[in-house]
């Protein structure tokens, strides 16, 4: 007992035969496995943190794609995947041919993607879930992927039916864009709706529906830039 | 990489609070940089929690069920003298959701009609209209009800409120996606049905819970003026599209032909409706039926411009 009160009196600059051994140590940690982890990163080379990091957003991709029962997308999010699918889909659909509002149609996509990422927000936490902006973002801009395909496919479409006239060509656009719209409504229901109890799930998905018509609509009303 | 986050914000946070609130230099009395870093953030951190904070106490009133919602969303339309043991239960999902719904049908009319705005986004724009009349206009009528002396607080005014806009979104919707013969009229009788039913609804409880007979006709008029002009007003200013193409059926001549792409669905349109008998070349194929017309008409005009 009295050498432990010895001990927490010691001051600081106190010249006893202890001290001297507190101010010496390790610079590569304090034998914490995660300090470990984080410096051994860094010290890697860029070719396998590349390789780490764009397997991990292929391996969202696919869960996009198929959806699974996996806690993947929501604890580990990124948000590389929803910043590649935004950029080509606000690309995608400009369609003016000025350069003073094709500005501003490019951002819509963005203000789009943000505003709708806010409201997921604040409805799942004010109706009891706990989930952050950023994993809403990532839930979000992952399950894009669909509508994203149907994008590409709508333009390849406005393209063949400039050069020909096929009327059928508008209700392939249509039927190709709705199910690229249930596709990724049916995958961001496995992830987003899994935060809520049963009774509440519709609640927090009405939100998440509008978002994805919207731009379904947005696409489907979208004109090949002449 | 959330973990790093994590550890870097605990680490952040033991700093600052290991650090003196205003670390002067050992020269002058004067803060030093550091200091008033640290003063600044800290200040923004404690608005940040205080928005937090906000949320939970927002919490109560988003505890509902859907049955719930769907059946005060179709009471919304039913007018009927509330009883006086009636309370309303006010809860801001509902109404929150349906001007969401609003400022997606305005945006896919502006899109529609391609309204451009000078400053700012399109999307912007009808967020800023769909919320900025929800939370004004809540705020009006409740410093009126003040004035007035009526048994309505806030929250209850933006629950009603709210839930009157479905109409809104009811109109707009319909009179967005069917394009008649006779697209005045309709909006017309949309307006004084839908709308008028909502707004008699809103002004019946509203009414009722106001003691003075003059102020309870104040109010009420008061009430469902708002209600029906803003309606009005989100048709003219955003439906630009529909009105000239309303003008193309009843082949009367188009005022306004200053956007290119209007004159063109004039023409487009009046191709495609005038049955087949216009050598139109890129529309001669179309063959459709006149449900499909109506619904694929704004894509064909869009999609030609």
């Amino acid at each position: 007992m009295a050498t432990t009160i010895e001990d927490d009196e010691t001051p600081f600059f106190s010249s006893s035969s202890q001290p001297m051994g507190m101010f010496t140590g390790d610079i590569s940690g304090t034998g914490n496995q995660s300090n470990k982890n984080e410096l051994s990163t860094l010290n890697e080379p860029v070719l396998d943190t590349i390789k780490r990091d764009l397997g991990a957003v292929l391996r969202k991709f696919g869960y996009a794609v198929i959806p699974r029962e996996s806690a993947t997308l929501l604890q580990q999010w990124d948000l590389w995947g929803p910043l590649i699918l935004v950029t080509i889909l606000a690309i995608l659909l400009q369609s003016s041919s000025t350069k003073v509002s094709s500005g501003v149609e490019f951002a819509q996509v963005f203000t789009l993607m943000l505003m709708g990422s806010i409201a997921v927000t604040v409805n799942s936490q004010l109706l009891g879930g706990k989930i952050s902006f950023f994993q809403s973002v990532c839930v979000l801009g992952y399950c894009l992927l669909p509508l994203l395909l149907a994008a590409i496919i709508n333009n390849i479409l406005l393209y063949i039916s400039s050069k020909s006239t096929i009327p059928i060509l508008h209700i392939i656009r249509f039927l190709i864009v709705m199910a690229a719209f249930g596709w990724a409504m049916y995958a961001s229901t496995r992830f987003l709706g899994q935060t809520q109890q049963p009774s509440r799930r519709l609640l927090v998905l009405y939100p998440i529906f509008l978002f994805y018509f919207l731009i379904a609509w947005l696409i489907i009303l979208h004109a090949h830039p002449k | 990489m959330q973990e790093n986050l994590q550890r870097r914000t605990t680490i952040n946070n033991n700093n600052n609070n290991n650090n003196n609130p205003q670390a002067t230099s050992l020269e002058s009395g004067m803060p030093s940089v550091g200091s008033i870093v640290w003063t600044a953030g800290r200040a923004r951190a404690q608005q940040a929690i205080n928005f937090y904070a906000n949320i939970d106490y927002l919490r109560p009133y988003f505890d509902v069920e859907p049955k719930e919602i769907l059946r005060r969303l179709l009471h919304a339309l039913t007018p009927r003298w509330p009883s006086p043991e009636e309370n309303i239960k006010s809860e801001l999902y509902g109404p929150s959701m349906i001007v969401f719904t609003l400022a997606a049908i305005l945006i896919y009319q502006m899109k529609l009609a391609s309204h451009s705005v000078e400053d700012g986004t399109l999307i912007g724009t009808s967020f800023l209209i769909s919320f900025g009349y929800w939370i004004g206009s809540s705020f009006a009528i409740s410093s009126v009800s003040f004035v007035c002396n009526t048994h309505l607080n806030l929250i209850q005014i933006l629950c009603l409120n709210g839930y009157a806009l479905f109409s809104h979104c009811l109109v707009l919707f319909l009179a967005t996606f069917i394009h008649t013969g006779h697209d005045h009229l309709l909006f017309y009788g949309l307006w004084c049905i839908v709308g008028g039913l909502a707004a008699i609804r809103m002004m019946l409880v509203v009414m009722a819970r106001t003691i003075n007979p003059r102020y309870r006709v104040l109010l009420g008029l008061f009430v469902s003026a708002i209600h029906m002009f803003f309606l009005l007003y989100l048709h003219f200013a955003y439906h630009e599209l529909a009105e000239t193409v309303s003008h193309a059926f009843t082949n009367e001549a188009t005022v306004s032909a200053d956007l290119p792409v209007i004159a063109r669905a004039y023409q487009l349109v009046d191709a495609v409706t005038q049955s087949q008998e216009i050598a139109d070349d890129s529309h001669n194929n179309f063959n459709m039926s006149s449900l499909s017309t109506e619904f694929l008409s704004p894509i064909i005009s869009s999609t030609c411009n």
